[in-house]
């Protein structure tokens, strides 16, 4: 139970302030609902909503790099913000909880039914951290939701994203503002189709054998894609309320063959 | 000009409690608004009525003109201490109900807090000596004398006087029979 | 320190920075600002404005209010004073139950303030973080367009709803719901808002275990701790034996269970209650008590309950009341007589079997199906299943009881306070007098606040410890210890001929009680009479049997068993119309009952004896099922631009009931005040339906007196006289009623005060407006004023106060019938309500606008339990799901595009100016509608509830 709050005034203040019992918080949508390990677990809560720094969003040379305390709905209303990242921050269906939900929250929470991270991924946005030592780094969000442990310390300054992009997203809930079953998105980029997609307590994925395929075979069939899912055996989807290990396969299938289907005839 | 602000370390109805205190605020209040006692009532906030009179180690005062921070270390009862777990009425609570004494009941906590000190002081107060103890709560309902005669029977009831409680007549008087002729 | 702007004022608070800041504006006394879904950022509730954005105050920490400015839904206007949007909501007929509406209300003021001309998607962003269960969202879009007008031109051009009858001025017109400015400004409203300083909190030990004996308790660690008053377990708390199903007295339900029983039945049974000082010590108290459990083997669906050899969940004993069967004590001498077991005590014979798990049951029906199944020319048979689901009003369930002057006194969110003082003078000992049952507004009550789930506990900790005591279930605690809708399997039969007649219908109910009996046969008798008396059809069978299982309790719930029996039978119908070849609503029209129809059907189906067989009375079943029909244009193909999206239509009639005649009963009192306004005095309990405008409009019209001159006080066991409550149905039609015939009788005293001080006969004097009685004969006019000011002269003749009570034998129906047109996409399963039309005859609607934004509001939540709804257990009988984001409730989201609620023109001969009853039965459409629109666009059959995008993959054979 946390039982100390500093509001960090830059980011430095920030990183200096985090130990292992200390955890980062931005929106406040996932640290402090109910259900939540996170203020549970650490002493001390480092508030990074007076982090004026962390809010910007800035363009430059077919990049936007969004500040990390950019909120779903600052993305959602941000002229330079590209369509598809809009699509994913419009996933979460509540105008109020958008007012909240920061970006970097949104990765750093990595949850299995993040509204952002498919889509990300599939961007290959960049994210920059601030380190204790004061120096910043670059990594890119796979290798950041990789090896998170070891960026534990390390606080998200900006995620930085392409502008043009072929990329598509779709997702499944029961209900708009319910968990996501799936949320998946494909990119089309010169070398070829990315997918990725996060599957409901199984965590985010990058669909290989997926984009392989249809790397290799743009005409592939329908039926061969689902039964290639239905047959994978790395993929540990399982039976639980949010539906069958059946239906999350053919979920994926139906979805990367939909937006597979989507990108070839996508103009950007 | 800013607040300033105290702990008060006290004993209420033999509770240890720890509050923090405007300096400036009256024992009254913090009783009524911070430890929600409410049967310390305010009716004159001048130290006139005894309306808010409670028990500070053993002595009855008038909390209205009392701090809260001279309260630090003391030991306090109100009427509230007064009930048993269940919510039962001490004896002198039940004679104020028995003997009429209580009309509109804005008087009768602090009537009760002083009764209290009196049944248990373990001395008999005359009848002079009670209406003087009682003079410093205003009453206007009841005209005292029903008042009077409840303190004054539970005093004996306390004091082993059973029988002569009994004898207390509607003025409070005690009324002993003729002495019986020897056979 | 904290230091923070609150509503234009600077604040500092000494607070824990690790708070959540609505515990600091709660300290502020901003307590419109609510919590109804424990921190979750779903429902809204706790909605402020920070720094110019909305947030969810729960998610902010205190701290991080620091230098902020904030802004509370308590700041826009109080009740006298309404803002132009606060009025807006109201004038629109939203602010019913209203737990959410003064946090919509800062919404939407917002919006405005940033935009004075929004277009619908702006008001749908905005809303889209707010859960509305009550009104639906479709009149807040109305309130928007109204608020647009106002602030153009100032007033309002659009009409808010049609109105009825115009020879009257209240009834039927579009007025604001007496209690609305209370709501939407945010002022003192709900129990929550009437707690003491001084007041202990109550918190109940769960049981793990879905079945298992409690052997022993050890609560001294947690009563050694300091703060804590009391530990109550079944080993120290009273003995007595009853239920909570809230029904009238003696109750058509097994009294089975007492405050704490030494056998769990559920996940979530009580085991123990803590009373402490405060929240925080109560928790730390519950989790240091020792339990010893001796966990049994537990049965959670009738297929485990009904099995050879299956667990028995009451295997004590069974007592009569009345009508004990001449074997009893043999049949005990079978059951294992444990005294952990307690006892089922039936009030009358309501056919149960507890040795096979079997609470209640019944069978019956007319005719001879199996002949009519035989000369039919095309048989269905089907079953059905439906899921058990929560109700989940905003304001969960809460109870606050203290002690004044040896009376209990009890401010209850309930919908039938006269018998909660029974309950409670049943588990106390107390006599009635000692119980002063205060319902305060209810946030939402759906039939769960027709079960006494809180506030027998409640009541009982203050008996025994004689502190204030408040109990506030958590969001979790209202899925697993509260009351749910019966899960049922119902099995359909139907046969028809070639010209579309029905010649015989059977109907199989198995329902799915949970742990305890209540409601349990009349839930599912509902299932049979609210749904068979539809059809004009000579041979009717149906069994029913309820079991005992070790689910989540259910409970009654709006529809109340019909909405599963009209979901069997209309898909049934619809399967059988598609197999003669025959258009689905030309057999509809073939076979619905018409006015004059006489319901033999009925004798069988009473709440637990012979029922009243009565003839079909006002009906606007024909009308509703042609305009609907000619709305969604019936029979025209729709096609989708994108071909894995199909498009389908379909419907389903309905009907429910208006209380229950000769069982329910109703009282009002009323007073002509001192300067000739009036105070109704009624027993009524309005859960935010808007019967308590119904009451005053009813008085209005009768005593000629205008609507701010009347005040209608209700729900408080002091002051009303006895009713039974607000549940099937009755309202309107009972409570209603009570206040036509108790103004009523106020007028007679009025008109023989007036003859006698004008020296006049009676006869001759008639009551006008604005409050006045005139001589028709000489013209000569007194004024209440007048009248009653000589009445309670030194010389005068007496208050003029009447009372009024109303039952009857009558049984007026509203009758409906509910249209969708859905979109499915074969390829993903998932289904989208493109058009929802609700059309309905309610009589007279005496509200109109309230009546509208209750078919909305139903609608949805209707739509919610078809398609998205469902409590999970797993192998243990835990719900995996027992919260608002993974139970899945509908939001505006989820709204259908087109959404439209009519009402048929009816005047019933019964009802109170016409008035039949409105809101329960638009919970019964929508699960047949959707499901007949799934077959109409994919072809598929959806035969369970929820139809999951999942099920509907099963179905097409994807998957």
């Amino acid at each position: 139970m946390a039982t100390k709050l500093i509001l960090a005034k830059t980011p430095a203040e920030a990183v200096d302030a985090k130990t292992s019992s200390a955890a980062f918080i931005a929106g406040g949508t996932e640290v402090n609902r109910l259900g939540s390990d996170i203020a549970g677990e650490a002493d001390v809560l480092i508030s990074l909503k007076k982090c004026g720094a962390l809010k910007s969003i800035e363009r430059d040379a077919g990049y936007v790099t969004v500040g990390s305390m950019c909120t779903f709905q600052q993305i959602v209303e941000s002229e330079w913000i590209p369509a598809y990242l809009k699509e994913a921050a419009l996933f979460m269906a509540s105008r109020t909880k958008r007012n909240m939900a920061t970006i970097a929250g949104n990765i750093a929470a990595n949850r299995s039914d993040s509204y952002l991270i498919p889509a990300l991924t599939v961007a290959g946005a960049v994210i920059e951290l601030c380190r204790k030592s004061g120096e910043t780094v670059r990594v890119g969000i796979q290798e950041y939701l990789e090896n998170k442990e070891s960026y534990g310390n390390d606080l998200i300054v900006s995620v930085t994203v392409p502008e043009d992009i072929r990329l598509v997203s779709k997702r499944y809930a029961n209900t708009a503002q319910s968990h996501a079953v799936l949320t998946m998105s494909a990119a089309l980029t010169e070398e070829g189709i990315y997918m990725a997609g996060g599957v409901k307590n199984v965590g985010q994925l990058h669909f290989c054998d997926l984009e392989k395929a249809f790397n290799e075979d743009p005409d592939i069939s329908e039926e061969a894609i689902i039964k290639m899912v239905r047959d994978c055996t790395g993929l540990h989807t399982e039976d639980d309320m949010f539906g069958s290990d059946a239906y999350k396969r053919y979920l994926i299938a139906v979805t990367a063959f939909d937006l597979h289907r989507k990108l070839k005839g996508k103009e950007v | 000009m800013a607040k300033q602000y105290k702990v008060v370390h006290c004993t209420v109805n033999g509770k240890e409690i720890e509050q923090v205190v405007d300096v400036r605020s009256s024992l009254t209040d913090m009783l009524r608004n911070d430890l929600h006692l409410t049967s310390v009532k305010k009716g004159c906030e001048v130290g006139e009525c005894g309306a808010c009179t409670v028990i500070i180690n053993g002595e009855g005062f008038n909390s209205c003109i009392y701090l809260a921070v001279w309260a630090e270390g003391k030991e306090i009862w109100t009427l509230e201490g007064l009930t048993g777990p269940g919510g039962e009425l001490s004896d002198i609570q039940q004679a104020f109900v028995d003997e009429g004494a209580i009309q509109c009941g804005f008087c009768t906590p602090g009537f009760i807090m002083t009764s209290w000190e009196i049944v248990n002081s373990g001395r008999e107060y005359t009848d002079d000596e009670l209406r003087k103890a009682l003079s410093g709560h205003l009453c206007r309902c009841t005209g005292y004398e029903n008042i009077f005669r409840a303190v004054k029977k539970t005093m004996l009831r306390h004091l082993g006087k059973y029988e002569e409680a009994e004898l207390v007549n509607s003025q409070g008087i005690t009324e002993y029979p003729e002495p019986m002729p020897f056979k | 320190m904290i230091t923070c702007t609150i509503n234009g004022k600077k604040r500092s608070f000494d607070i824990d920075p690790t708070r959540r800041l609505r515990e600091m504006l709660l300290m502020n006394g901003n307590f419109a600002v609510r919590d109804s879904d424990d921190a979750e950022g779903f429902c809204g509730s706790d909605t402020v404005i920070m720094n110019d954005v909305p947030v969810f105050s729960n998610l902010v920490l205190a701290g991080e209010a620091e230098g902020c400015e904030i802004i509370t839904p308590d700041s826009l206007g109080d009740s006298m004073h309404l803002s132009v949007v606060q009025q807006a909501l109201v004038d629109a007929g939203v602010v019913q139950s209203a737990y959410n509406a003064p946090a919509a209300a800062l919404l939407m003021t917002w919006l405005f303030e940033k935009n004075h001309n929004p277009s619908r998607e702006d008001v749908k962003d905005i809303l889209s973080g707010i859960f509305i269960r009550d009104a639906g969202y479709e009149h807040y879009y109305l309130a928007a367009d109204l608020i647009k007008e106002k602030l153009a031109t100032g007033k309002y051009k659009t009409q808010i709803a049609p109105e009825f009858r115009p020879n009257l001025k209240a009834v039927g017109k579009v007025m604001p719901k007496v209690d609305a400015p209370q709501l939407v400004s945010g002022e003192r409203a709900f129990v929550e808002d009437y707690v003491d300083d001084d007041t202990c909190y109550m918190v109940v030990l769960r049981s793990p275990y879905a079945h298992a004996y409690v052997n022993k308790i050890d609560t001294s660690k947690a009563e050694a701790l300091p703060g804590v008053i009391k530990v109550i377990t079944a080993y120290n708390c009273s003995d007595a034996t009853y239920m909570s199903a809230g029904q009238g007295n003696p109750e058509p339900s097994p009294h089975d269970r007492k405050l704490l029983n030494k056998k769990v039945r559920h996940v979530g049974d009580r085991v123990a209650a803590i009373v402490a000082e405060t929240l925080e010590e109560a928790i730390k108290a519950r989790d240091l008590i020792e339990v010893e459990y001796e966990p049994l083997e537990a049965v959670f669906t009738v297929e485990e309950a009904m099995a050879e050899g299956a667990p028995l969940v009451h295997n004590g004993r069974v007592q009569y009341n009345a009508g004990a069967p001449d074997d009893l004590d043999e049949y005990n001498a079978k059951l294992s007589g444990d005294e952990r077991e307690g006892k089922v005590v039936y009030q009358f014979p309501l056919h149960g079997d507890i040795l096979h798990n079997v609470a209640a049951a019944n069978h019956g029906g007319i005719g001879d199906v199996d002949k009519a199944f035989e000369e039919a020319d095309a048989v269905v048979e089907a079953t059905f299943q439906t899921s058990q689901i929560q109700h989940t009003p905003l304001e969960t369930h809460i109870c606050f009881s203290k002690l004044e002057n040896g009376r209990l006194i009890i401010y209850a969110s309930t919908q039938v306070p006269y018998h909660v003082r029974r309950i409670v003078s049943w588990v106390t000992g107390l006599s009635e007098n000692k119980i002063h049952v205060i319902k305060t507004r209810v946030g939402g009550g759906y039939g769960s606040k027709q079960d006494i789930l809180v506030e027998d506990l409640t009541a009982y900790a203050t008996y025994v410890t004689g502190r204030p005591v408040l109990y506030h279930n958590t969001r979790e605690e209202e899925f697993i210890a509260n009351s749910t809708r019966h899960p049922m399997r119902v099995h359909v039969k139907m046969g028809g001929k070639k010209d579309g007649s029905i010649t015989g219908i059977y109907l199989k109910v198995d329902a799915n009680t949970g742990p305890y009996g209540n409601h349990a046969l009349t839930v599912p008798m509902n299932s049979c009479s609210k749904t068979l008396p539809l059809f004009k059809c000579d041979n009717m069978k149906y069994d029913l049997t309820i079991y005992y299982t070790n689910t989540p309790p259910a409970g009654a719930y709006q529809g109340y068993g019909t909405p599963k029996g009209t979901y069997g039978l209309m898909m049934a119908m619809c399967e059988l119309a598609d197999k003669l070849g025959v258009d689905y609503k030309e057999m509809v029209l073939k076979n619905h009952v018409e006015e004059g129809y006489m319901l033999e059907i009925l004798r069988g189906l009473g709440e637990g004896r012979e029922g009243n067989v009565v003839p079909v009375g006002s009906c606007g079943l024909r009308e509703a099922v042609e305009k609907g029909c000619e709305m969604i244009e019936w029979g025209k193909r729709e096609e989708s631009d994108d071909p894995d999206w199909k498009i389908g239509k379909g419907f389903a009639m309905i009907m429910q009931g208006s209380g229950l005649p000769g069982l329910d009963h109703a009282n009002a009192i009323a007073k002509l005040e001192m300067d000739g306004s009036i105070i109704v005095l009624s027993g009524a309990a309005d859960i935010g339906t808007g019967l308590d405008t119904i009451i005053a409009k009813v008085a209005s019209d009768i005593l000629c007196v205008p609507m701010d001159r009347i005040t209608v006080l209700s729900g408080d066991t002091d002051s009303g006289a006895f009713d039974t409550g607000s549940y099937a149905s009755s309202g309107t039609f009972f409570s209603g009623n009570a206040a036509v015939v108790a103004s009523t009788n106020l007028k007679e005293k009025i008109l023989d005060e007036a003859a006698y001080q004008l020296g006049e006969d009676v006869e001759d004097i008639e009551v006008d407006w604005p409050g006045v009685a005139r001589s028709k004969k000489t013209g000569k006019e007194l004024s209440y004023y007048d009248i009653i000011h000589t009445t309670t002269s030194g010389t005068g003749r007496g208050h003029l106060i009447a009372p009024g009570s109303f039952t009857t034998a009558a049984s007026s129906v509203p009758y409906g019938a509910h249209f969708a047109q859905v979109a499915v996409n074969v390829r993903t399963g998932e289904v989208k309500v493109q058009k929802f039309y609700a059309i309905q005859d309610a009589g007279t609607p005496i509200n109109p606008e309230a009546a509208l934004c209750q078919m909305y509001g139903a609608s949805l939540k209707s739509i919610g339990h078809t398609l998205y709804e469902d409590m999970i257990l797993d192998k243990y009988g835990r719900c995996v799901n027992a919260t608002m984001t993974d139970y899945g409730v509908p939001m505006i989201s989820e709204q259908p595009d087109d959404f439209k609620a009519v009402l048929i023109d009816v005047d019933d001969p019964d009802g109170p100016f016409g008035a039949k009853s409105i809101s329960e039965i638009a919970c019964n459409g929508a699960a047949p509608a959707i499901g007949n629109a799934i077959h109409d666009a994919c072809g598929v059959w959806m035969r369970s509830w929820p139809m999951t995008p999942e099920k509907i993959l099963r179905e097409l054979g994807k998957i």
